[in-house]
């Protein structure tokens, strides 16, 4: 059920995203990632309207790392902080992580080609595995909205996804 | 999201089309049609100020496209940028053609009635540009070829597309050459278009009167000196 590309640029590189709900553990799956147990992004569902701009963060991420232009310490935050609109990594990690009371989870998981590092991860969280597809069921729209800062008039020309994915892509260029 | 594990798919890039600051290329970007717009160096610059030239005028792209999408004006979703080889990746906007290609259309099947035809979509892209221009951002390049029309013509569905020569500036003289870049290249594509620009400059004025009144007497003053400089050149 995980979804899996190979990077645009880097086919060597792998993409994984999964989607977790009914997890009972997010507590200890947070301290895993941060004592290095296993590396991954764990995403709060109720921030991402589309897994498709996940995947633009992904692949922005992969490419700072590649480039040697990372802002943060490794690929798996800088995904975090990619998908945010903010130039501050504490407040992008609050917004977009994943928090201890949570239920629901989604995840990155990058290089890991061969699927052994998913595997391991899935060994540690205790919960359900959704298709990727039904985090729309989870989005809370007013605050991902506020979040971004998207006006009415932006959606009037495309969708919400839309705006947050170009938003995503011009991270760099766009003075906040 | 409907594309299927993947792991070896290999992305086939289709060459479209070379102009004389990028080549632009049909791909796939995770599973969606994708245009990519490759910015090459120009070989008689020094390699450094070529660098920074490049990255400057692909900042001004994204930054106008993203400008757009502020003000409500469609324009491709940006999927990607990668500044070490000056290539962006943009939604491609498919069952879609090109103002130019809609115009020809309707002017060969009716030459009498294409004056009524077209004036919507000319009051169309009137309001848009003026819209545009309110926001600052001028287009540099306004042509029939750089406007698409996604979907059924009649839906007057504009998006705009090719902010490479565009740059953020509030000045009336600005629009108005912008304006007056459009009146050519409208007038030298397609003929009997004269009626048609003053349907587009009448929406143009009506979207904000006090604005464009301005750029509209620029725009005469830019006439003005085209016509001097034809008849002594
Ligand atoms: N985002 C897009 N979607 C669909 N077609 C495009 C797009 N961008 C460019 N094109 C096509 O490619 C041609 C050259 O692009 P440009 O150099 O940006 O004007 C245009 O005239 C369009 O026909």
């Amino acid at each position: 059920m995980d979804f899996k590309v190979t990077h645009h640029l880097y086919p060597n590189f792998s993409i994984t995203l999964a989607l977790y709900k009914d997890v009972t553990n997010m507590e200890a799956l947070r301290q895993c990632v941060m004592k290095g147990e296993f590396e991954a992004t764990l995403l709060k569902p109720s921030m991402i309207c589309d897994p498709f701009i996940v995947l633009t963060a992904a692949n922005r991420a992969v490419y700072l790392d590649k480039t040697n232009k990372m802002t943060t310490k490794n690929v798996h935050s800088e995904v975090l902080y990619c998908l945010s609109p903010t130039k501050n990594i504490t407040d992008s990690f609050r917004k977009f992580g994943v928090g201890d009371k949570d239920n629901s989870v989604f995840i990155v998981l990058l290089n890991d080609l061969d699927g052994a590092k998913m595997e391991f991860i899935k060994s540690k969280i205790e919960g359900c595995q959704i298709s990727i597809d039904e985090v729309s069921n989870f989005k809370d729209e007013t605050q991902v909205k506020k979040i971004y800062k998207v006006t009415d008039l932006e959606v009037n020309t495309c969708s919400l996804s839309d705006v947050i994915v170009s938003r995503v892509a011009s991270k760099e260029f766009l003075t906040v | 999201m409907a594309a299927p594990m993947d792991v070896s798919g290999e992305n086939v890039r289709k060459f479209i089309k070379q102009g004389a600051e990028a080549k632009v290329y049909a791909e796939n970007f995770y599973g969606r049609p994708c245009i990519s717009k490759e910015r090459f160096s120009k070989g008689y610059r020094h390699p450094t100020l070529d660098k920074s030239l490049t990255l400057q005028r692909l900042k001004a792209e994204i930054r106008a496209m993203s400008k757009c999408r502020n003000l409500g004006i469609p324009v491709p979703t940006l999927y990607f940028v990668d500044t070490s080889t000056s290539t962006f990746y943009m939604e491609e906007i498919v069952n879609s053609q090109t103002v130019r290609d809609y115009i020809v259309s309707i002017q060969t099947s009716d030459p009498d009635g294409a004056m009524q035809k077209l004036s919507p979509l000319a009051e169309k892209i009137g309001k848009i540009l003026s819209k545009m221009h309110c926001g600052k951002v001028i287009h540099g390049d306004l042509t029939t070829s750089n406007m698409l029309l996604r979907g059924d013509p009649s839906d007057l569905d504009i998006v705009l597309i090719d902010f490479g020569l565009s740059f953020s500036e509030g000045l009336a003289e600005d629009k108005g050459v912008d304006l007056y870049v459009f009146e050519r290249a409208l007038l030298s594509t397609h003929p009997n278009t004269e009626e048609l620009f003053k349907v587009v400059i009448e929406a143009y004025k009506k979207e904000n009167v006090k604005e464009s009144a301005d750029a509209i007497s620029k725009l005469d003053e830019v006439r003005m000196r085209g016509r001097k400089r034809t008849m002594v050149g």
